[in-house]
């Protein structure tokens, strides 16, 4: 019974010792994770917990090759009462105090401000436990975690490039010009909002057809790059004639070319070639009559669009009765703008006041004019007939 | 000095709608226009 006891007396020392050691041995120090751009100023926190009470603390910090240690300073929090010092020469941070005390505060000890590499990828920070104990200078066991700095793969500067040019065909003599941006700002071109589709964003900048030779300038900025393109039309339509890649739209480019040229020279000097074609359209009609208002005549304006003009005789005083737009004390007229090239053959119905005309744009070319102006609308109804027969495929 | 070519995304025949066509005119308005033709 007496070896018995002895026994159950040395189980119990052993494990009271056991509990002992156990409860000396809780502190953690935390080295943070943080992500850097290369050659950023990055921070890395330092924290202290699970502290049992502690005196003082002595590490030795150290980091894998590449970043550049600039600074340690002291935390926001843990181990508060104790004086600290620190050390570049030796990347040493100290904690202690002559008083004899205990502090027990955790959280943030200290933080190491890096200068991050200039090579992407993981570095890891730790520090050596030199020393650490309670004001019984009894040693404290400190497991460190380890952190590392995390550089980012740089992003690539912000691009601006014009990288496409087109054709809008929808009757209308136009420039489209795309510009490719990786940056993530505002994208204007021309001092306006880029328009955006699948292929990038862009502006679209319509002209008559008598300016299709003119460079145009588009300028795209998101306020710090700047990227420029000039083209004409002319040079657009240069880029699809004869190219394999767009068998389809040959007639109608070809018609475009043809007609813009024509209205080119038309304006300049007058002339046109002499074009082979029968327009067929609907032969127009004027009937009824309004008191104060007598048709005057019909005209076309060849803008990037058709527009079609009825000129009448009326006093300027009246004319906004019927919604016409004067042109002189005796003279206004109303306009149908932005006809395609397609739609060039529909009538058109006009009524001011008991008058009804009905009259396709196309017709214009039947009232009787001289023959290069009948030959620069033959080139219209030219391309009047490739546009019907684009949109039907 | 070779030529610079862009690439040509695609030709477009569909509706466009005409506020996001900036239209640029070299001369004045009537400056398109052909002579007016009196009829009927």
């Amino acid at each position: 019974m007496n070896s018995l006891r002895k026994i159950m007396t040395f189980v119990v020392v052993i494990a009271m010792m056991a509990v002992l050691s156990v409860a000396v041995s809780a502190a953690t120090l935390t080295i943070g994770t943080v992500e850097a751009e290369a050659g950023d100023s990055v921070v890395v926190p330092v924290t202290y917990t699970d502290n049992p009470g502690t005196n003082g603390m002595q590490l030795i910090f150290s980091w894998a090759e590449g970043p550049t240690l600039t600074a340690i300073t002291r935390g926001q929090s843990g181990l508060s009462s104790l004086d600290f010092n620190s050390s570049l020469v030796t990347n040493l941070a100290m904690w202690e105090t002559e008083q004899y005390v205990n502090d027990t505060t955790n959280g943030e000890v200290a933080t190491l401000t890096f200068t991050a590499p200039e090579t992407a990828g993981e570095y890891e920070v730790s520090a050596t436990l030199d020393d650490c104990w309670d004001m019984d200078w009894e040693d404290i066991d400190v497991t460190i975690v380890p952190g590392k700095i995390v550089v980012k793969e740089a992003a690539p500067a912000a691009t601006l490039t014009a990288t496409g040019q087109n054709l809008i065909i929808d009757g209308g003599v136009n420039a489209k010009v795309y510009f490719d941006y990786t940056g993530t700002g505002e994208v204007t071109i021309n001092g306006k909002d880029a328009l955006k589709d699948d292929n990038g964003y862009y502006a679209v900048i319509a002209v008559s057809p008598k300016d299709y030779a003119t460079k145009l300038t588009f300028t795209a900025t998101d306020g710090t790059l700047t990227a420029s393109h000039n083209v004409s039309v002319q040079d657009i339509i240069g880029l699809y004639i004869d190219n394999a890649d767009y068998a389809a739209e040959q007639a109608l480019v070809t018609a475009l070319d043809t007609y813009c040229s024509y209205a080119a020279t038309y304006f300049a000097d007058g002339t046109v070639p002499t074009v082979d074609a029968t327009v067929v359209a609907a032969t127009p009609s004027i009937t009824g009559t309004q008191t104060g208002v007598t048709f005057n005549s019909t005209s076309l304006v060849l803008r990037d669009k058709v527009a079609l003009r009825h000129y009448f005789n009326v006093a300027a005083a009246d004319a906004a009765t019927y919604g016409l737009t004067v042109l002189d004390d005796t003279h206004a007229y109303v306009e149908y703008a932005n006809i395609a090239a397609a739609d060039l053959a529909n009538v058109i119905k006009t009524e001011i006041g008991g008058i009804t005309i009905n009259f396709a744009p196309l017709a214009y070319a039947n009232l009787g004019i001289d023959a290069n102006t009948a030959n620069l609308v033959k080139a219209l109804y030219n391309l009047h007939k490739e546009a019907v027969a684009y949109a039907a495929n | 000095m070779a030529k610079e070519i862009y690439q040509s995304p695609e030709i477009e025949a569909v509706l466009f709608d005409s506020e996001d066509i900036v239209t640029v005119s070299f001369t004045d308005g009537d400056s398109d226009a052909l002579p007016p033709v009196i009829w009927g």
